[in-house]
């Protein structure tokens, strides 16, 4: 019933704004953004993942998540600081989003990866290169 | 020269991760995870968004961004803008496709726009984030 009445509403929205937005149109990139009367299908947040703890399958803390880089807005891979877990101070390494699962511990987002010490050991570690805004090979 | 080492490291230990994968799997699906020995081709990093001020074209502050939504495959396909410090309103969440923000560079620093009226986001739908379903619903 509430969903009906707001895909209606927004069906109206998009007519209405329509005209203001074709009449505001100088140049031809700069259409202006109504804001979204409908969220689209989505399984996560940013704000669930960013600066959160990932473990492994034994409950052991193996790291933080401190970036998540996209493209063509798909996130492609996830820097996880493991320096706390193999005893080191810092150690970014990249991860396929897809290898993190997401479920749910306490009412809260439980985030789990399946790897090993060794192998996020013997891991390419990445570094954030400020004034290029992108993560290198250290 | 050094793109070619990595290639041959990560190849290395494709062939490699399998083997123990394989061997500890009792069940079928848990397949340990090899981090990446290079990165994806990427445009942008969620650092340079969460939580970033986004402005208009006259550099004016619209909001911050306060969630990104992605799907299951890993696409971003709305972002969270607070609105209420320039509605003059205490906090108001409004849903932005991702797509429609801009990023460029100021000072050597990341610069977020979004072609927006105050009157659109005064209309806007407001959501808030639902702490027990960790979802975001319209207000």
């Amino acid at each position: 019933m509430n969903r009906t009445l707001l895909v209606a509403l927004s069906f109206c929205m998009a007519i209405a704004v329509a005209h203001p937005v074709r009449a505001e149109t100088a140049a031809p990139d700069s259409k202006v953004v109504v804001p979204m009367e409908a969220l689209p299908r989505y399984g996560s947040l940013v704000s669930a993942w960013y600066k959160k703890p990932v473990y492994d399958l034994n409950d052991k803390k193996v790291g933080v998540i401190t970036d998540m880089l996209f493209s063509g807005g798909e996130i492609n891979a996830v820097m996880l600081d493991v320096g706390g877990f193999l005893g080191i101070g810092a150690k970014h390494v990249a991860i396929p989003a897809n290898d993190i699962t997401v479920t749910e511990k306490n009412n809260k987002t439980w985030l789990t990866i399946n790897t090993t010490k060794d192998i996020v050991k013997k891991a390419t570690g990445y570094k954030y290169d400020a004034a290029e805004h992108a993560w290198k090979v250290k | 020269m050094l793109k070619r080492v990595f290639v041959t490291a990560s190849l290395a230990l494709a062939a490699f991760a399998p083997l123990p994968a394989g061997a500890q799997s009792a069940q079928t699906e848990t397949i340990v995870v090899v981090p990446l020995e290079r990165l994806p081709v990427y445009g942008s990093v969620v650092s340079a968004w969460y939580k970033q001020p986004v402005y208009d074209p006259n550099e004016k502050k619209l909001g911050s961004i306060a969630d990104m939504l992605f799907s299951a495959d890993g696409s971003i396909n709305a972002v969270m803008l607070n609105v209420g410090g320039f509605l003059g309103l205490g906090v108001k969440h409004i849903a932005i496709p991702v797509s429609a923000i801009t990023i460029t560079q100021k000072n050597s620093k990341s610069w977020l726009t979004l072609n927006t009226t105050k009157d659109l986001l005064k209309k806007a739908l407001a959501y808030k984030f639902d702490k027990a379903t960790g979802l975001w619903d319209p207000i």
